[in-house]
């Protein structure tokens, strides 16, 4: 009994230090971004201080104090936000209706360079984007995709298409065959049985991995900043708020967290998903 | 009739000398048309932003302006620029930076736009920014190498320019009895006296990051009044001049310099953490760009308002002379651009005297690259006022000295990067002398 | 049935045709850029140059006669292999930690994603603060067991611990999501199976529960791998690279090169370089979990 309560209060307490190792410097932002600049250079750090909103004004352009003022300069700061959501969920979307029939096709199909093919798939994930950022800006200009939801969600896919291929094939084979073929014996055709009897196994594990890929295309910045004018996302407008007339700290770490709410809500809402595990085990 | 007419003839002249913009100058040549202007996020950019209506009423061209994140504008201005988009009509560039884009053609030359009176207008006055600001935007290209030509051609027109001093808090150092110090090793002397009167103060700060930046702060011009220039000679007999004498010199006395004054986060400390650290006073001096110390005196600015005095750049022990160090934001014609005269009517108007009166005054466009604009009574007045202590004469005490201290050429970032790599080497504790040995053979490696 | 090679039958064909030709159009739309950036390895171009010579595998050769070159490449690698591993292990037994019974477990779950939801080079400005070794708010903790002026990213010996830490940080809440599922997945008859032959909790780990996550580990340690040999942002938003040529990874190397001394042509061979050692990790990544899963079935 009393070795149950001892590991049981172990564990807990291990919970809490992982909590908040994961947590602080989230914590911590979100503190600095309602301090006023001299809080936030201040030794020994504060914890305590007297909240402030101008920071948040600042980045909706309703600021009054000149000392946070961003001057005449648009900070604009809502509508990256908006691009960032409709460019890393638009990759997503495009990558799950692209990926899963792929990744369904690699994990039951045995062909003649399968293997191959799919190590391909994952090489463009390889070499640095640095590489081609330059051919691919004359490229977007030539082609009229400079600067545009639809360019930047091709672009993207770069980043989020490997991922979910290589994921959902692994899922898929964790699926027993012998579901499907009972299906197929009862007269199902192919497509029918992917969407209709896979599909609903894979969900769970295609939220996480979505999820997964979502906020990894969220944390772009080269592609945003170089193949974007108008239309770029948050992580370059944060590097926007770097003013050299200004104390900007708390400004910056204002648009941290608006940046965060996005990320943040989704997680919670995919929550439900991954607490049903991503393989189907219990099947067998 | 005779009379009539000249009085008339006498009237119109009085109207245009009163005029800033004179009347028969056709400002709306080229109305109707859009251009993109690109520029770093930054006051100088505010200073020109706050008066766009009013240029799309003068003219009827519209301007929009695009603007990015400090470091990062560079690297898309190159990918721009040299992918021959036409997107960019007018760019804010600097020297160095020019000097790696104009081989290729890539800017377009303004001396012909100057000298046309038809696309200049009379008040314009070229002549009006100061020499050395116009010298340092003067060269020819020839084989794609950067030939330095007095009278070649001009690549772009000065908007503001960053003039490097020693800026220092008043507050601080009488409180603890310092006096600004004027050579290096009187730097160092004056930090320790600071450490020990004040352990939680730190004494210094200047730019350590990895990257020509710091380079082009503090050491370059503490150098070159050690007699340490980055280049000597020229055409096929140009070598590095960073491992000679006095050089080695130089940087025994910078380096230990920096191991006792500067903070421990110095090489990653770029002009946020330099500027942040003189305005909550956790450091008594600093040696940046001096529009630094004008912005955080402004009322209201920072904790830091009207306590930041400035000070000619350190010099060599025994040698009075110092040296100030540019950077010169300036406003540049993409080659591709298809709507150069409109793009070139912008420039013109947000360079001209009443936009940098407008601008200083305003607080922002500081250092106003024109002579008549610190001559012009609204900024004295403006620069005088107590909060911004000695700004107004020690710029004047240290204008006849600046220049731009790095030698023009093509590649000019490969071995000034290298110099800053090096320097954090050296501040890490490598040996002085070999690690500039090092440093010059890789210099030497690449001018082949 | 189901698992049938391509000759049987057109309907197959079809199908997996239709499967997998959206992906390949999507992804194979980028593939001639690749080519263009090897090509432009073997020439000496340079920004803001017009002239291009063509100079076969002339970078190659001068990059591999660089000590500062193999530096870089033992720096990567180093980089990669102990923040993968790190997140590996810590993922591991932050899952199993959280599939526990305890009540806080489940409550603290969502927390486990927080650190990926911030972009590594935006928030690099704050780690570069929080990690400033006088007044960081890191180090005022450090204190109080005793490690005082600890130097993160601002002194050499300590900043490639300090990108490592970042890297940790931040990705491995990628390898507990994972993990987490994977554990979640194994049947509890299995379990119980084990449990009834006699199997103390550390045994049902180490036979059962860690078979049956290893391909699962693998796989995100792929992804990871890849991702950290050619990791930029952390690196480049806190130390550039350095002090000196501490934390210059190739990534930056190439950066340097490429956009900053515009000797484009030279950079794109440190780019290829690049990527020639994640396609050689991601081969052995891919064999290894091809056999774990082997051995799993």
């Amino acid at each position: 009994m009393l070795k149950g309560k001892l590991t049981s209060f172990v564990l807990n307490f291990l919970i809490v230090a992982v909590v908040f190792v994961m947590a602080f410097p989230i914590v911590w932002i979100v503190m600095n971004s309602f301090k006023e600049a001299a809080d936030i250079n201040a030794y020994p750090p504060v914890f305590r201080f007297d909240p402030t909103l101008e920071n948040y004004k600042v980045l909706f352009d309703i600021a009054d104090a000149e000392a946070t003022s961003y001057g005449t300069l648009k900070v604009e700061f809502f509508k990256p936000v908006i691009n960032s959501v409709i460019i890393s969920a638009g990759a997503v979307l495009l990558s799950l209706i692209a990926g899963v029939p792929a990744g369904y096709a690699l994990a039951r199909f045995n062909f003649r360079g399968k293997e191959d093919l799919a190590f391909f798939i994952l090489g463009f994930r390889f070499a640095p984007v640095l590489l081609v950022i330059i051919p691919m800006f004359q490229f977007f200009q030539a082609i009229g995709l400079y600067d545009s939801y639809f360019g930047m969600i091709w672009v993207y896919q770069l980043i989020t298409l490997p991922m979910i291929i290589w994921l959902c094939r692994s899922y898929v084979e964790d699926i027993p065959v012998e579901i499907e073929e009972a299906a197929a014996i009862c007269g199902a055709k192919r497509p029918q049985i992917m969407l209709q009897v896979v599909l609903p196994l894979l969900r769970p594990g295609l939220v996480g991995a979505a999820l997964l890929v979502f906020l990894l295309a969220w944390h772009n910045f080269a592609l945003g900043l170089i193949l974007t004018a108008e239309k770029t996302p948050v992580t370059v407008a944060l590097l926007k708020l770097l003013n050299p007339g200004i104390s900007f700290y708390p400004v910056v770490s204002a648009g941290l967290v608006i940046s965060m709410i996005v990320p943040i809500a989704l997680i919670i809402l995919g929550q439900r998903h991954l607490e049903r595990g991503l393989t189907f085990g219990a099947l067998k | 009739m005779k009379q009539h007419t000249v009085a008339l003839a006498l009237a119109a002249g009085t109207l245009i000398t009163t005029n800033v913009l004179a009347e028969d100058f056709d400002w709306r040549k080229f109305e109707g048309t859009e251009i993109t202007w690109a520029y770093d996020i930054h006051p100088y950019a505010d200073a020109v932003v706050a008066y766009l209506d009013e240029f799309e009423e003068l003219t009827g061209i519209k301007v929009s302006p695009e603007l990015y994140p400090d470091d990062t504008y560079w690297g898309k201005l190159n990918i721009q620029l040299s992918s021959g988009s036409p997107d960019w009509d007018v760019v804010g560039t600097g020297v160095q930076p020019a000097w790696d884009v104009t081989p290729a053609g890539q800017l377009t030359p303004l001396r012909a736009f100057i000298e046309d009176p038809s696309m200049t207008n009379p008040e314009f006055d070229y002549e009006d920014f100061f020499p050395a600001l116009r010298r340092a935007w003067t060269w020819n290209v020839e084989e794609e190498n950067i030939i330095d030509t007095p009278d070649g051609e001009i690549w772009a027109i000065p908007h503001a320019f960053e003039n490097v001093q020693l800026m220092y808090r008043t507050d601080i150092l009488d409180r603890l009895g310092v006096e600004p110090p004027g050579t290096l090793p009187d730097l160092t002397a004056a930090c320790l006296q600071i450490t020990k009167a004040d352990p939680s103060i730190t004494p210094m700060a200047v730019r350590g990051v990895r990257f020509w930046s710091s380079i082009h702060t503090a050491p370059i011009s503490i150098a070159r009044s050690y007699g340490v220039s980055d280049f000597v000679g020229s055409g096929d007999d140009l070598d590095t001049g960073l491992d000679s004498a006095d050089s080695i010199r130089f940087h025994k006395d910078y380096v230990e310099m920096i191991q006792a004054c500067a903070p421990d986060s110095w090489a990653n400390d770029n002009w946020y953490q330099v500027v942040d650290g003189l305005s909550s006073g956790k450091t008594a001096m600093a040696m940046d760009a001096n529009m630094f110390g004008f912005w955080n005196n402004i009322k209201g600015a920072s904790e830091a308002s009207g306590k930041i005095a400035f000070a000619p750049p350190l010099t060599a022990p025994g040698n009075a002379e110092f040296a100030s160090n540019i950077f010169i934001w300036s406003l540049a014609i993409n080659a591709a651009s298809e709507k150069k005269g409109a793009a070139w009517y912008f420039t013109q108007w947000a360079t001209s005297k009443e936009m940098n009166v407008r601008g200083a005054t305003d607080g922002k466009l500081v250092n106003s690259p024109r002579t008549s604009t610190w001559q012009d009574q609204a900024w004295i007045d403006y620069a005088k006022q107590p909060e911004f202590n000695n700004f107004y004469d020690t710029f004047n005490t240290v204008q006849p000295k600046i220049s731009l201290l790095f030698t023009p050429r093509y590649g000019f970032a490969i071995a000034m990067n290298a110099w800053a790599v090096a320097m954090q080497d050296m501040v890490g504790g490598d040996d002085v002398q070999e690690r500039l040995s090092e440093l010059a053979d890789d210099i030497r490696e690449e001018l082949e | 049935m189901v698992r049938e090679g391509v000759k049987r039958g057109g309907s197959g064909r079809t199908f997996l045709l239709i499967s997998l030709l959206p992906a390949i159009l999507i992804l194979g739309g980028f593939i001639l850029l690749f080519f263009w950036g090897f090509y432009q390895s073997l020439t000496d171009m340079r920004f803001g140059r017009a002239s291009v010579d063509f100079e076969g595998f002339g970078n190659y050769a001068r990059l591999f006669g660089r000590g500062r070159f193999w530096d870089s490449v033992s720096t990567t690698t180093i980089y990669a292999f102990t923040a993968v591993a790190c997140e590996a292990v810590l993922g591991l037994a932050i899952a199993k930690l959280f599939n526990t019974r305890t009540l806080l477990a489940k409550w603290c779950r969502p927390v486990i994603l927080l650190p990926l939801v911030l972009p590594p080079l935006s928030v690099a400005l704050m780690w570069t603060t929080m990690m400033n070794p006088e007044t960081g708010v890191l180090n005022y903790f450090l204190s109080f067991i005793g490690i005082n002026n600890f130097g993160w990213i601002s002194k050499a010996d300590t900043a490639m611990f300090a990108v490592v830490f970042i890297d940790v940080w931040t990705f491995t809440p990628f390898f507990v999501l994972i993990i987490f599922a994977g554990l979640r997945g194994i049947s509890p008859e299995i379990i119980e199976a084990g449990r009834m032959n006699g199997a103390k909790a550390w045994g049902l780990f180490l036979k059962i529960e860690l078979p049956m996550v290893l391909p699962y580990i693998i796989l995100a340690a792929l992804f990871r791998l890849i991702d950290s040999l050619n990791q930029f942002d952390i690196i480049f938003g806190t130390t550039q690279g350095g002090p000196g040529n501490a934390t210059n990874v190739l990534s930056i190397s190439a950066y340097f090169t490429a956009f900053q001394n515009l000797q484009f042509g030279r950079g794109a061979a440190i780019m290829i370089v690049n990527w020639f050692i994640v396609l050689i990790s991601a081969l052995v990544m891919v064999k290894l979990w091809r056999y774990t899963r082997k051995r799993v079935s």
